[in-house]
């Protein structure tokens, strides 16, 4: 296995070469920059002031402080409207600094370099073709130019130091204006690829799990009529009379994805040779103190957490809209028909102390990818679920909501956030202590039993409380009603995609 | 931010004490704008001399220092370097006495608006083509009479009343905006431009200050209170349990209690506050908020605490006594009786004035270089000091 994420790739035809065939920069400079200077209907990045607009173009990284600082500001959700537009500006602007100083150095006629700030200089920075060297060599630590915690990347990989600078704008802003420019950018880049080789090309999957698949005693519905998947009115009925959780077995066996994601070779490629920014969950469970969310390339994150046999920690990407983020790997699944039925409505007793979520037009989809191991505690979801299992098996336990008593529900917390449709009780120790997982349990009889005795002791009714279960396979999906309580662990590497629906 | 200019005599010099020895005045930091050196949009990394146009007689002084613009006074004429244009006298040019400004505020777009001691209220007024702005004096005899005014990041203001002489309730008012506050100062009266809010403190205040998200104030004996937004540890007190006053509500900083202290700075999510007996005090956010770099000293208090921070000239001295402090987006610098100064925090744009290439400076590091500093001031990315 690579022994780091800067050995994954082998720039076979360097980036740096003749790459004018494969993506042609100055047109995207001369395109992105025909937007920008536009005007738009309504912006409100008027109200950033005259004096950031003044210098957005010439400064972009002290125009990004600024408007990361005011990103902070406020509560995220309070946040004016005008300074997510400043910083995905700002942070275009400075795509197209850091495309020019490609231009500068592949110009054979060696124009002068670029007025280039010397806070936009790069790591491992090369002389350009006069003969000068563009910027003092100053080891910086692994941050971007305007000071904010990023992972590492390769030395010199001008491509990865642009999608930084892009995914973070869209992590941090959600890019409410310019969309179609971010898209354009990363479809670009992946033309400069194109010659890239990666080690990865050679893995043909995950490593095989040595996780033991607990034995299913109370086993859900299972739909499958002979011969044929649940169509959209099956289903829809039995929503009607029902709606009560099904499994779907093989019902996106047809999806391409169900064998392109095995090979990670394929995911790599679509996310800029895994140069992509994702949010990674760090820790066991997201109910442990010393859990944590980070954000990484994508390499880092299968290289370090999804691919490693001795990782640090549980590293899980999680409920991430990677298929807006990857639109290219939308091709891979199919929103489920599903999605389309008209399920029961919303109740106060379902939506355990979370408020009623607008009538979702378009089915919310999200992507779990992530090794062996990993649990997300028991817990309800205001919508219905449709959860695709893609690659690898997750053991899935459901307590239906007239459980809830016996479930101990969080409640509120001192900051007055709603955890009501969050269980305290750890499924996972519970199935430990009822000697049913095959997770590292107690050696001791002793301890077993002590332990086993204070979890009775805090959660006495848990035991009584009736459940279903099931193990899921690549092309199999779940209908979870809303208001379910649902406790999800992998049991091997695996990829899944929920569909939010109401 | 505001700047205030505080009379009080605990400050021990002003730079209008243009009639003992001259000072001069250096700089450092952003400067995209040119607002800290003409001529160049270059950070100016180490401390640079400011280009001094005052009269002979009085030195020029720093009413605003801004993430574009600089604001500069010497008697009654003010003026500007950076993105906004003013110049401007105050009282217009007939005015013979010295107008003394109290409090001063401003955003990253430039200033905004300044209060004199006798109460009178100047805003900034852009010409039509925006290529020049004028201060006009907006106070009337119906105007509301108030003393010092704060502006914070998130656009909130806070002012406090004028107190008769043996007064002792210190009145606050609140506005969500600039507007709203305008609003009411034009037309008192009218109901539906009423203070957002209102608070009422036994004391007389010294100073108001406001940093990204809340209000600091000190009162003339030496308590000091605060508010606003609790998020990392910027109120420097408990907002929640027993005996613990809400965020939103002014509450006394417990963590200085028994201390008089003489002055207080904030900036960013960090305040400070330094007694008469020259301690220096700083809390809030060790490192600002999506940032990974932190100030050391910070990093252990926890919310409702404060750290004692002790400067020494060498290893084996006694901690020395602060005699100025202030405090940018996410750095602070010190001021001590022998006349050195101390700097810590962000150095993106080279706003520490050590001549280095570090990003960050965690511990707080002497200024070398400069002798005899009398004053400091801080703007969100830049340093000003007041040397002999």
């Amino acid at each position: 296995m690579p022994s780091s994420p800067s050995q994954l790739r082998t720039v076979e035809a360097c980036a740096s070469e003749d790459f004018s065939s494969d993506c042609d920069i100055p047109s995207i400079i001369e395109h992105t920059q025909k937007c920008l200077v536009l005007e738009l209907e309504n912006d409100t990045i008027r109200e950033c002031g005259a004096a950031a607009l003044a210098i957005i173009a010439s400064k972009p990284d002290d125009v990004l402080r600024l408007a990361h600082r005011k990103l902070h500001t406020w509560p995220f959700r309070d946040v004016p409207i005008c300074w997510r537009r400043l910083y995905e500006d700002a942070s275009l602007w400075k795509a197209i600094a850091l495309l020019r100083v490609q231009t500068c150095r592949r110009n054979p006629k060696g124009h002068a370099i670029d007025t280039v700030s010397r806070k936009r200089k790069r790591r491992g920075e090369q002389e350009n073709p006069k003969g000068h060297s563009s910027s003092p060599a100053v080891e910086r630590p692994s941050t971007t130019d305007d000071g904010i915690n990023l992972p590492t990347i390769m030395a010199g990989d001008w491509v990865a130091d642009i999608v930084k600078v892009l995914d973070m704008a869209i992590i941090l802003t959600g890019a409410p204006s310019r969309k179609h420019l971010f898209n354009n950018l990363f479809n670009n880049l992946q033309s400069s690829l194109l010659h890239e080789v990666s080690k990865l090309d050679t893995l043909r999957g995950f490593p095989p799990s040595h996780l033991r698949r607990p034995k299913v005693r109370f086993p859900m519905q299972n739909y499958k009529a002979l011969g044929s998947d649940m169509n959209f009115t099956a289903l829809q009925e039995h929503l009607d009379a029902s709606a009560s959780p099904l499994i779907l077995e093989g019902a996106i066996s047809h999806w391409p994805a169900c064998s392109a994601w095995k090979n990670p070779a394929h995911l790599m490629q679509h996310t800029l040779g895994g140069r992509r920014l994702v949010p990674v969950e760090l820790g066991r469970s997201y109910t442990d103190e010393d859990w944590g969310q980070k954000i990484m390339t994508f390499a880092e994150f299968v290289h370090d957490y999804l691919i490693n046999p001795m990782p640090k920690q549980t590293g899980y990407l999680a409920q991430h809209d990677l298929l807006t983020q990857i639109p290219g790997l939308l091709e891979d699944i199919q929103t489920p028909d599903y999605c389309f039925t008209t399920p029961p409505p919303a109740t106060p007793e379902l939506l355990h102390g979370q408020p009623t979520p607008p009538h979702l037009e378009e089915p919310l989809v999200n992507t779990w990818l992530g090794p062996g191991g990993t649990i997300s505690p028991l817990h309800t979801d205001p919508y219905h679920n449709i959860l695709c299992q893609v690659v690898g098996h997750k053991y899935i336990r459901l307590y239906a909501p007239s459980e809830t008593p016996k479930l101990y529900s969080r409640g509120v917390d001192e900051a007055g956030v709603s955890m009501e449709n969050t269980s305290r009780v750890d499924v996972s120790i519970a199935m430990e202590l009822a000697g049913r997982s095959a997770a590292v349990g107690c050696d001791d009889e002793i301890s077993h039993e002590n332990a086993r005795n204070d979890f009775e002791e805090r959660f006495p009714l848990f035991k009584d409380a009736r459940y279903i279960e099931a193990v899921l396979g690549p092309g199999d999906s779940l209908y979870i009603p809303l208001g379910w309580w649902h406790y999800v662990e992998s049991l091997s590497t695996s990829c899944s995609v929920s569909f939010w629906w109401n | 931010m505001s700047e205030l200019k505080t009379r009080t005599a605990g400050h021990r010099q002003t730079a209008n004490d243009g009639a003992s020895k001259p000072t001069s005045m250096l700089c450092a930091g952003l400067n995209a704008h040119s607002q800290l050196q003409a001529g160049t949009q270059a950070d100016v990394r180490k401390f640079t001399p400011v280009e001094d146009i005052s009269t002979p007689q009085k030195g020029a002084d720093v009413l605003f220092a801004g993430w574009s613009t600089t604001v500069f006074s010497s008697g009654n004429k003010i003026w500007t370097q950076g993105f906004q244009p003013i110049s401007s006298t105050l009282g217009g040019n007939a005015a013979h006495e010295d107008i003394q400004t109290r409090s001063v505020i401003g955003d990253h777009d430039g200033f905004l608006a300044l209060l004199t001691t006798s109460g009178d209220l100047y805003t900034v007024f852009s010409s039509s083509d925006a290529q020049s702005a004028t201060l006009q004096l907006m106070t009337t005899e119906s105007s509301p009479s108030i003393a010092l005014i704060a502006f914070a990041g998130t656009g909130r203001i806070a002012l406090t009343f004028k107190q008769a002489p043996n007064g002792n309730l210190c009145h606050i008012a609140e506005f969500n905006t600039l507007d709203r506050f305008l609003a009411w100062y034009r037309d008192p009266s009218d109901s539906d431009c009423y203070p957002d809010k209102h608070h009422m403190l036994p004391g007389r205040p010294a100073q108001l200050l406001a940093n990204t998200a809340s209000f600091i104030l000190l009162l003339e004996n030496g308590e000091v209170y605060s508010w606003g937004d609790p998020r990392h540890q910027s109120l420097g007190r408990a907002i929640n349990g027993e005996g613990t006053t809400k965020a939103d509500v002014p509450g006394i900083v417990e963590a200085l209690g028994g201390l008089k202290i003489t002055k207080i700075a904030s900036g960013g999510w960090m305040s400070a506050a330094f007694s008469e007996d020259g301690a220096l005090y700083l809390w809030g956010a060790a490192g600002a908020p999506g940032h990974d770099r932190s100030i050391r000293c910070l990093r252990e208090a926890g919310a409702g605490e404060v750290a004692l921070v002790e400067l020494l000239a060498s290893a084996h001295d006694e901690p020395l006594d602060v005699i100025d402090v202030a405090i940018g987006d996410a750095h602070v610098a010190v001021a001590t009786s022998d006349g050195r100064l101390f700097v810590v925090g962000d150095n993106k744009d080279g706003q520490l004035g050590l001549d280095s290439a570090e990003d960050f400076i965690e511990d707080w590091t002497e200024a070398r270089g400069l002798s005899d500093v009398q004053r400091v001031v801080c703007g969100s990315n830049s340093t000003y000091v007041f040397v002999h």
